[in-house]
């Protein structure tokens, strides 16, 4: 078999160097239309996009589609920035609403309360839960005003307590007392308290989806806004849904840019250092690039487009394929200098060819085995990683042959020795040193590496861009700020809404505390009467608290208006509004957004649903709930998240073993000796294990976003190893010889590989960054254990076989 | 004969001293008494230390009945607890009150007292005052018990806020919120604090 390829091989390198020139159109024949296709490959780096769709997230969050959310808004705000002219904000205001409602792809614009409504119901539309988080205040508002009692609830009052309020205790309370401050200053508009900031939602046509028209509308809104600014001499800023997705998206493209910038420049640079000029870059560049194109032509046929996590890929595989490149071309020099261009070629292809080929084999099998996993963040990454590696490989083996010949021909290849060639030799010291530190490492790792359950530590924080945060800092003003549910449910009709109601508050009951906090939908504004007769009992008991002349001590300002509103206000004699009764505004928020007339149920956590753990337990809880028919869902960020999770944590390990062993596998079949695979594996193994132990001596963590690169760097950190063994056999174990020769090409490798995730460590997208840092880490340390820990063991083994022999 | 009167009034006059000197002060006298020993501790002291406080302490312990408010304020929330845990909890909230007076008596102090009256109902009686703390006027009731034949202190009202009401609308809350375990906790906790500072 193996003459047979080596005959096919020969014969090639033949046909390149006599028709160099027909190779190369042909090449070129093939790149033109795969790069026409690349041209399609769209990015979402939505995090539903990671979950397979058979998911249950995938498959509710797809029949729900277009049913919990209109697919974004926009929110305008105007300041007057001398806070003194609320007539002129005012003015301006109402012009701005007149114009953008104008606007083509502008549905409405919600700018006006009810009044009357809240004025009418007030306490009676606050649910019984947050009636219960006010009486709880006022008892401890009760106790910190009397020297006798000790107030026993407020925990973070005492300093040396362990336990604080908890995450949804204290999210309840802060959006409670919000609503509360806002609806005791309730004006017909949105605007602050202080009246020196309005706010609009403007709501867009559903057909406003993509970036483009997202962009192009907000531009428009622009325009209106300067004009009305200008006029009026007032500051305005827009914000809202549709903001937010496009600033995300373009910090992604912007880390891919960035990245893409560095990584690029960086690898051009060791290149023409390695070379020591840039006429051998045109014969390692073009095969690479040529082989990434036809790669990334399969990404529109196979997946919908790039995610999150493949969105750098073309980096990453440029800074992997550059080393097939790197080894021919220079293998080729090398060879120039003792045979003519013909021979050359094929002792390189031969030699370094077959190397090459292995090494491209192992990275390609091992990252094609995360094709197995459900999270699409592995599958996909490993399905297109592994077709531009054979891509590559192939266009090294296509196009590459007769670049070189053209290039030697045009003078761009020079013959070059080893003389030339930079190395450093391992020292004993080194060799023990390292055993020692793989061993520590591994034990640290074991107890110290954790995983990273936080979102907010692999997403990007929008607050960081001024932008954003500039409008966010008078939205505050404006609005009180809420989390989105942790799970929104569609019921039906009001029958199937009131028994999910009963469902999920049973569920509730079961524990304290429960990890399902607030239960809102249209039954908040107009109760059952069992609720209602909740909230009246309730309320006549606050009232009764307030009763004592105790509360002429409360200073807080707002505290005090609140106190005096419950006591002034009467309840009206009608205490029950009826549906059809509630403003549209409220029933928004709680009726499905495809005008179907169904009802929302949202339910949110109480716990930091940001933490994967609680994430978890709440969607597991969401998932056992049994609805009646007539109840779908649930759909939501938790859900999405904790789908991930799940995944990740059951896959890893398995994929993590997996793909070793088909490595093992293949490396065996090529070296057909257990102990030279394992000789082979060995910088492999120990340069994983020292990078986890780096990794948790730096208190990095893993995460569903790097926990991809472990079999990644499977895959590539196998190479070096491949490479320098099969070198040091042929140079029949001459330790010395093979590592001066060696030396500098692996380095380079290892360097421009490195180089391709580097750029990743640039990316705020701060999930993006940990798969950079992981990368470059562990790429270092196998580098360490290929070049340093593998020869100093092999001399090891030299120098007793010297010893041997000269016995003998 | 005239003997017999003499001595019969002599008796008669020591019966009545002895009568006198032994019945048990009012409710009102109790209070005002304790209220004058403790401002008259307090007197020229700008900050209380813990030598002052616990004379204080001292000072409250002879008029107060913390058995008697302590399972007042715990009694709905021990009808779910056994008895070993209602032990437990009456014991350690007890304890908080004692610290907690100690503690809180200080910060507190009035710099003067209004007697407005006393209302006895058999063995219950109100005390009603006004204390007068940093120009504020602030209502402080009395609750006494007449327990082992003396009068001690049952309850506090202060602006209307009651005491004992107002510990068991918190132990209602605590206990919706937290198991049995972690109330006593808290209340340990406290206790810790405050015997940190003492």
């Amino acid at each position: 078999m193996n003459r047979l390829l080596n005959g096919i091989l020969k014969k090639w390198c033949n046909i390149s160097f006599r028709h160099p020139y027909i190779i190369l159109i042909l090449a070129i024949a093939i790149t033109v239309p795969a790069f026409m296709q690349t041209q399609k490959i769209r990015l979402d780096t939505k995090l539903l996009r990671l979950l397979p769709k058979h998911s249950t997230a995938s498959v509710l969050s797809n029949k729900l589609k277009g049913v919990a959310s209109e697919g974004g808004s926009f929110t305008v705000l105007l300041e007057d920035k001398d806070k003194k002219n609320v007539q002129k904000l005012r003015k301006a205001y109402l012009e701005a609403i007149d114009r953008i409602e104008q606007i083509e792809g502008v549905r409405y614009c919600d700018y006006t309360y009810p009044v009357d409504f809240i004025k009418k119901y007030r306490y009676l539309l606050v649910t019984s839960d947050n009636l219960d988080i006010i009486m709880t205040e006022l008892i401890k508002w009760e106790a910190e005003v009397s020297p006798f009692v000790e107030n026993l609830m407020d925990e973070e009052k005492d300093e040396n307590s362990k336990s604080k309020e908890s995450f949804g205790e204290r999210e309840e309370r802060n959006n409670m007392e919000k609503n509360l401050i806002k609806y005791l200053n309730l004006t017909p508009y949105h605007e602050s308290e202080d009246k020196t900031v309005m706010g609009i939602t403007v709501r867009t046509e559903k057909g406003i989806k993509d970036f483009g028209k997202v962009r192009k509308l907000q531009a428009k809104i622009q325009a209106e806004l300067d004009e009305v600014t200008a006029k009026y001499k007032v500051w305005a800023g827009i914000g809202g849904s549709h903001v937010n997705k496009t600033v995300e998206y373009d910090v992604i493209i912007g880390d891919i840019s960035r990245s893409g910038y560095i990584a690029g420049s960086l690898i051009l640079l060791i290149l023409l250092f390695t070379f020591r000029s840039p006429l051998p870059l045109v014969p390692v560049l073009i095969p690479l690039a040529m082989g990434l194109i036809w790669g990334f032509a399969f990404v529109p046929i196979i997946f919908d487009g790039l995610n999150l996590i493949t969105a750098f890929l073309a980096l990453i595989i440029f800074g992997m394929g550059v080393d097939y490149s790197i080894h021919l071309v220079k293998r080729f020099q090398l060879e120039l200098s003792t045979s003519k261009p013909e021979n050359a070629l094929i002792e390189s292809y031969m030699s370094t060819g077959t190397s090459i080929v292995v090494s491209a084999f192992t990275t390609a099998v091992a990252l094609l085995i995360l094709g197995a996993s459900d999270f699409r963040g592995f599958s996909e990454f490993g399905i297109i990683s592994a077709i531009s590696i054979f891509t590559v490989l192939s266009a090294m083996y296509f196009a590459l042959p007769s670049i070189m010949i053209l290039s030697h021909r045009f003078h761009l290849i020079k013959a070059k020795d080893l003389t030339e060639h930079f190395t450093i030799l391992p020292k004993k010291w080194m060799t023990y040193g390292l055993i020692g530190v793989t061993g520590l490492a591994l034990i640290i790792s074991i107890f110290f590496l954790k995983f990273d359950f936080n979102l907010r530590n692999t997403t990007v924080k929008k607050s960081e861009f001024a932008q954003i945060r500039e409008v966010r800092e008078r939205h505050k003003k404006v609005y009180s700020t809420s989390t989105s549910p942790g799970a929104i449910y569609l019921a039906d009709d009001l029958e199937s809404l009131n028994k999910a109601l009963d469902v999920v508050k049973g569920e509730q009951a079961k524990e304290k505390p429960s990890i399902i906090g607030r239960i809102r939908s249209i039954m908040q504004y107009a109760p059952r009467q069992e609720e209602m007769n909740q909230r009246i009992a309730l309320i006549a008991e606050i009232k009764e608290q307030l009763k004592g002349s105790w509360t002429r001590h409360v200073k807080d300002e707002d505290r005090k208006r609140l106190v005096n509103d419950f006591k002034a206000w009467t309840m009206p004699k009608n205490t029950r509004p009826q549906l059809a009764e509630i403003p549209a505004i409220f029933k928004k928020g709680y009726t499905a957004k495809d005008g179907s007339g169904k009802h929302l149920l949202t339910i949110h956590p109480y716990a930091d649903r940001k933490d994967g753990k609680n994430a978890m337990q709440f969607t597991k809880k969401m998932y056992t709930l049994k609805f009646p028919s007539g109840v779908t869902g649930p759909i939501g960020e938790t859900a999405v998240f904790a789908e991930i999770l799940w995944i990740v944590l059951a896959e890893a390990p398995w994929l993590t073993i997996f793909t070793f062993l088909g490595i093992f596998i293949l490396v065996f079949l090529n070296n057909r000796s257990l102990r030279d695979t394992l000789w082979t594996l060995t910088p492999l193994a120990t340069g994983l294990a020292i990078s986890l132990g780096i990794m948790s001596i730096l208190g990095l963590k893993l995460n569903f976003f790097n926990i991809v690169v472990i079999p990644a760097l499977l895959g590539m950190g196998v190479d070096d190893g491949v490479h320098f063994y099969r070198r040091w056999k042929e140079k029949g174990h001459d330790t010395i010889e093979t590592q001066k020769e060696m030396f500098e090409p692996l380095t380079v490798t290892t360097i421009t590989t490195m180089l391709g995730y580097s750029g990743m460590v640039f990316a705020y997208h701060p999930g993006i960054r940990s798969i950079g840092i992981f990368a470059c880490i562990g790429l270092l340390t196998m580098w360490i254990t290929s070049l340093f820990l593998l020869p100093g063991l092999l001399q090891f083994i030299e120098n007793r076989k010297k010893v041997d022999y000269s016995k003998n | 004969m005239k003997k017999l009167l003499f001595t019969s009034i002599i008796v008669t006059i020591a019966l009545s001293f002895s009568t006198l000197y032994s019945a048990p002060k009012s409710p009102l006298l109790v209070i005002k008494s304790s209220n004058s020993r403790v401002q008259n501790l307090l007197k020229g002291v700008d900050t209380v230390g813990p030598a002052t406080e616990k004379k204080i302490y001292g000072i409250l312990d002879t008029v107060t009945s913390w058995s008697y408010i302590s399972r007042n304020a715990t009694r709905l929330s021990c009808a779910k607890l056994t008895t070993a845990q209602c032990r437990t909890f009456n014991n350690t909230f007890q304890r908080l009150l004692k610290v907690s007076s100690i503690k809180k008596t200080g910060r507190y102090r009035a710099e003067g007292f209004e007697y407005l009256g006393q209302n006895i109902y058999g063995s219950r009686a109100i005390v009603r005052t006004i204390a007068i703390y940093k120009k504020d006027r602030v209502t402080l009731n009395y609750h006494l018990n007449f327990v082992g034949g003396r009068w001690l202190i049952t309850n506090y009202v202060v602006d209307d806020v009651d005491t004992i009401r107002n510990y068991k609308k918190q132990f209602r809350l605590m206990f919706a919120r937290k198991s049995y375990t972690q109330v006593v906790s808290t209340l340990n906790k406290r206790i810790s604090r405050y015997e940190k500072e003492l």
